[in-house]
């Protein structure tokens, strides 16, 4: 019992350990698999052909693991004692595939022109840059990306998403949280929530397709005047504005009604069950 | 059969052994039948899941219940999605151990929300599974989803699971998971009561249907956070 006590006090009174240091080098195709419990993981680029960690406030004896398996390198602190938790920064080569996984966990990564993945239950993630797929998938995080082109998916569900100077296909969706899509050059974009609002300041192209809909909340569309579409709008206890005259092509049924702008190429269709839906000018 | 080697299988197709153990593998496999046999089986899934988006496969109860859901959500999907010579192109990699050889067959028909919409989502028709010149007469593009009694059933196993193991996730989490499934349960039940004054109506069966999906995945996306914690 007192050795017990005594290995416990010393536990306790252990100094945190020193930040861990090291830089390995890689061969382009290197995946970075990246794995934190807890923490952080900030992820930035550089010029060279290797990848630095450093990990900070690592938990009570862990250690950094950094280890490669074929194509992969992972990087994730060791011990074992209790969950991983350690504060990690890492700087790639900006070619890198990136993929973090954790628990309560912030993610930053800029930079990257390589594709991404990341998911947790909580904390917020921000992305600058990413290329190809760019996924992030969350419980209790704020997700931000700016500046990614390919296929972007972005799913939370507690918080709002917000997405800007976005090239490429579009798929996000949060329950509780706002939606905001600013400078967005797509030809696909879907974008749901159950309660928050959706705000959509890009690009409706021509045989593009963009879906946008809450439950309680409201809408709002940046449409320019060249615009060829065909806007669908359905809602139940809401409203419609628009900042241009539109003209309903078919009779007001099933709770939609359509219009069409220039050839009508593209499919806009709007949905807030409780909430306006409005279109504006850019 | 080794099954040192069987949970590798997936690893070596994927370039991820140390050059040593890639070569004590293909020494193996010269003389084990049923890990070359496993190897083809990995390697065809492998190829036919390469179009498609990342998704992984499932041990839990959702590959029964996708499979009750698939032919009324997203029948005629699989053909569409995989003969999307862009995606294909891409060489996604997908991963797939021996023990997930058959959620992976189920992953092939049903994708995610994100992971349909992002590889059909700029044409709708292919979701639907129409021609383009039927679609193109019909306006306005309906969720892909039709409301059945197949979303409550997966909904209640999938709950089932949720409640079972509570006390495996972080009770913020759980606090979290509830108030949003509450959120869901309230929009259901807004277009519900709507749909029973206006039963024939396409856009809110399709609303409900599109409501149960988001609840299922919340749900899913929770079992699978508790099995993780495990």
């Amino acid at each position: 019992m007192l050795i017990s006590l005594m290995v416990a006090a010393l536990a306790a009174a252990a100094p945190p350990m020193a930040a861990q240091d090291t830089t390995v080098t890689v061969e382009r195709g290197t995946r970075l698999h990246v794995d934190n419990h807890r923490g952080e993981v900030l992820i930035t680029t550089w010029g060279r052909d290797a990848v630095r960690v450093r990990a900070t406030e690592l938990g009570d004896r862990q250690r950094l693991a950094v280890t490669r398996s074929g194509s992969v390198l992972r990087v994730r602190p060791d011990g074992s004692r209790g969950p991983q938790e350690a504060d990690l920064e890492i700087v790639i080569p900006a070619w890198m595939d990136v993929r973090v996984e954790g628990n309560q966990l912030d993610v930053g990564i800029r930079g990257g022109q390589g594709e991404i993945s990341i998911e947790t239950i909580g904390g917020d993630v921000v992305v600058q840059g990413g290329a190809g797929l760019v996924a992030v998938r969350t419980i209790q995080g704020e997700v931000t990306i700016r500046g990614a082109r390919g296929r972007i998916e972005a799913v939370s569900v507690n918080e709002d998403v917000t997405l800007s100077d976005i090239g490429g296909d579009l798929y996000v969706e949060t329950t509780n949280g706002d939606i905001t899509l600013h400078g967005i050059r797509s030809t696909s974009a879907r974008a749901t929530t159950v309660n928050g609002d959706i705000d959509y300041r890009g690009t409706i192209r021509d045989n593009g397709r963009y879906i946008f809909a809450t439950h309680n909340g409201d809408i709002g569309v940046t449409v320019a005047a060249a615009t060829n579409a065909m806007v669908t709008v359905s809602t139940y206890h809401g409203e419609f504005e628009s900042e241009f005259p539109v003209r309903l092509t078919g009779a007001t049924r099933d709770r939609q009604f359509n219009f069409t702008l220039g050839s009508g190429s593209a499919r806009l269709e709007l949905e807030s069950f409780n909430g306006e839906i409005r279109l504006r000018r850019p | 059969m080794s099954m040192h080697w069987t949970d590798r299988l997936s690893d070596y197709l994927d370039g991820e052994l140390s050059p040593e153990e890639a070569l004590a593998l293909e020494l193996h496999l010269e003389s084990c039948a049923p890990c070359a046999a496993a190897l083809d089986e990995i390697r065809a899934v492998v190829a036919a899941a390469a179009a498609l988006p990342e998704h992984p496969p499932t041990r839990d109860l959702w590959p029964g219940i996708e499979a009750r859901l698939t032919p009324r959500t997203t029948e005629g999907l699989t053909a569409d999605v995989v003969s999307l010579d862009a995606f294909r192109a891409r060489g996604r990699r997908v991963s797939v151990t021996v023990p997930q050889l058959i959620a992976a067959g189920l992953a092939l028909v049903v994708l995610s929300a994100g992971g349909v919409w992002l590889a059909v989502g700029s044409d709708a028709r292919a979701v639907a599974g129409m021609p383009p010149e039927a679609a193109e007469a019909t306006a306005p593009v309906q969720s892909p989803f039709t409301y059945t009694a197949a979303w409550e059933e997966a909904v209640t196993e999938l709950q089932g699971e949720f409640d079972l193991r509570r006390s495996e996730l972080d009770p913020a989490t759980i606090m979290v998971v509830e108030r949003n499934l509450a959120l869901i349960d309230e929009a259901i039940a807004e277009a519900r009561q709507a749909l029973e004054a206006d039963p024939s109506s396409g856009f809110l069966n399709g609303y409900v249907a599109e409501a149960m999906r988001r609840k299922v995945d919340l749900l899913r996306q929770a079992t699978r956070v508790q099995r993780t914690e495990t």
